[in-house]
């Protein structure tokens, strides 16, 4: 094996164990963002924190005061009968875990091989 | 419960597993395939069908369905690879000294001839004609065929197709030299396969294990099926088409995975041919692989599993 052929296999090496980190990397900071966005989307429609500052009297203009409004009911009916907990749902039923997907999180057993601890049935080699 | 069995057919070693199955009758499925296929198209034969193809070059022939495929598969073959496994290699595979079964090889050494040997390039597969609707092929007259490569891949596809008739609930895997390929359920744990250089090492030898579902795999390498010309040179049967001659590359060999033998020894045999560029080619082709320089540095591609697990004897 020629030097540069070597040198070559350590840089693919080097950049998939990197790519490999990446990737998990990718998948936390996904979760992080997708449980984050959650939590935001339940207190903000869900009115809590109960510590919360939030003023519940905002004083207008000419210096009378309005009550602000209080979320009554965590759900609400679109107009095409689907229901929503108040994050948009563009007409489709969402349970305030949008952020969430079910595509290309599996990765496991792409490539058909795995390694075994068994020894062989058979052997594949020249002939 | 898992049976299996072993023999001699076309030039090599033939293993038969059969899970929860009827191994009678899975084997002679599988013998009755490889004498058709031996009388097809191997070149070692002089009443095989590839045989008088070729003694018609130059005209337009009509073959069987079962030449045709192989002749087809090897085209295919040749075009997925960038033409680095050639059909074409019939005459440079002759000159080389590779003319008839290995067995016999050895049989005529003797002193070195004084002479030299001209290799050149092989001619390409684009040079053969094929008509479909009839099943017709031109070979040109300075063109002869070599479907070994090929065509014991497509052979261990055809064969594992024919017994998995002899086990409806449960699994076959067939291997002639090292290229296999499996059907229908595989045992628990899948099929374990040890990936080595020499497919007569016995599977229970410690090495590396790795297991597949289902699918194929394959082998290429350039450690066995050596043998010395007439002109004294020790030579290997991988040529690289644009010279003619034996490779001399930075792989010894390569084992691949792949849906079927066929495209799973095209690619272990490509990447012997592509040398410096076999791992590129292979992540193009999303093939696992397990490649194993001539200085033994062993390199994984495709997803190919880390070796983590080693079977000691």
């Amino acid at each position: 094996m020629t030097p540069e052929l070597r040198s070559r296999i350590a840089h693919r090496t080097r950049a998939s164990r990197l790519r490999s980190d990446l990737t998990g990397l990718t998948v936390l900071t996904g979760l992080v963002a997708t449980a984050g966005f959650g939590w935001l989307a339940a207190e903000t429609y869900a009115g809590t924190p109960q510590s919360s500052k939030a003023p519940t009297t905002t004083t207008t203009t000419d210096g009378s005061t309005v009550a602000a409004p209080t979320p009554t009911n965590h759900s609400s009916t679109t107009t095409n009968g689907s229901t929503s907990n108040g994050s948009t749902s563009n007409g489709s039923t969402s349970n305030g875990s949008s952020g969430s997907s079910s595509s290309g999180g599996s990765v496991s057993g792409s490539s058909g091989v795995s390694r075994s601890s068994g020894r062989g049935h058979i052997t594949s080699g020249s002939s | 419960m898992l049976d299996q069995v072993h023999w001699r057919a076309l030039g090599t070693n033939a293993h038969l597993l059969v899970l929860d199955g009827d191994l009678p009758a899975a084997r002679a499925w599988v013998d009755e395939l490889l004498d058709e296929i031996d009388r097809t198209y191997s070149r070692f034969r002089d009443d095989s069908e590839l045989s008088r193809l070729q003694a018609q070059a130059g005209a337009w022939t009509t073959v069987t369905p079962l030449l045709w495929q192989a002749i087809t598969t090897a085209i295919a073959v040749a075009r997925d690879t960038d033409g680095a496994v050639d059909p074409t290699v019939g005459q440079a595979m002759r000159v080389i000294g590779y003319d008839r079964d290995f067995a016999l090889l050895g049989s005529r050494h003797g002193e070195p001839a004084d002479f030299e040997i001209r290799l050149a390039p092989v001619p390409g597969w684009r040079a053969i004609g094929l008509h479909a609707p009839e099943r017709r092929v031109r070979i040109p007259r300075d063109v002869e065929l070599d479907l070994g490569s090929s065509g014991k891949a497509l052979a261990v596809d055809l064969a594992v197709r024919a017994a998995a008739a002899a086990a409806p609930r449960g699994g076959v895997l067939v291997s002639l030299g090292g290229d296999l390929a499996t059907a229908g359920r595989a045992p628990d744990g899948g099929w374990r396969i040890l990936a080595d250089e020499d497919s007569e090492t016995p599977p229970d030898t410690a090495g590396e294990v790795v297991a597949i579902q289902a699918g194929a795999m394959a082998t290429s390498g350039v450690t066995v099926r050596r043998w010395r010309g007439a002109d004294g040179i020790e030579r290997h049967h991988l040529l690289d088409p644009t010279t003619g001659s034996p490779v001399e590359g930075p792989w010894r060999t390569v084992t691949a995975v792949a849906d079927t033998c066929v495209a799973a020894n095209a690619a272990s045999t490509a990447a012997i041919v592509k040398g410096d560029d076999a791992l590129d080619w292979l992540d193009r082709q999303g093939r696992p692989a397990r490649l194993v320089a001539t200085d033994g540095f062993v390199v994984r591609a495709g997803g190919w599993p880390a070796p983590l697990d080693v079977v000691v004897a």
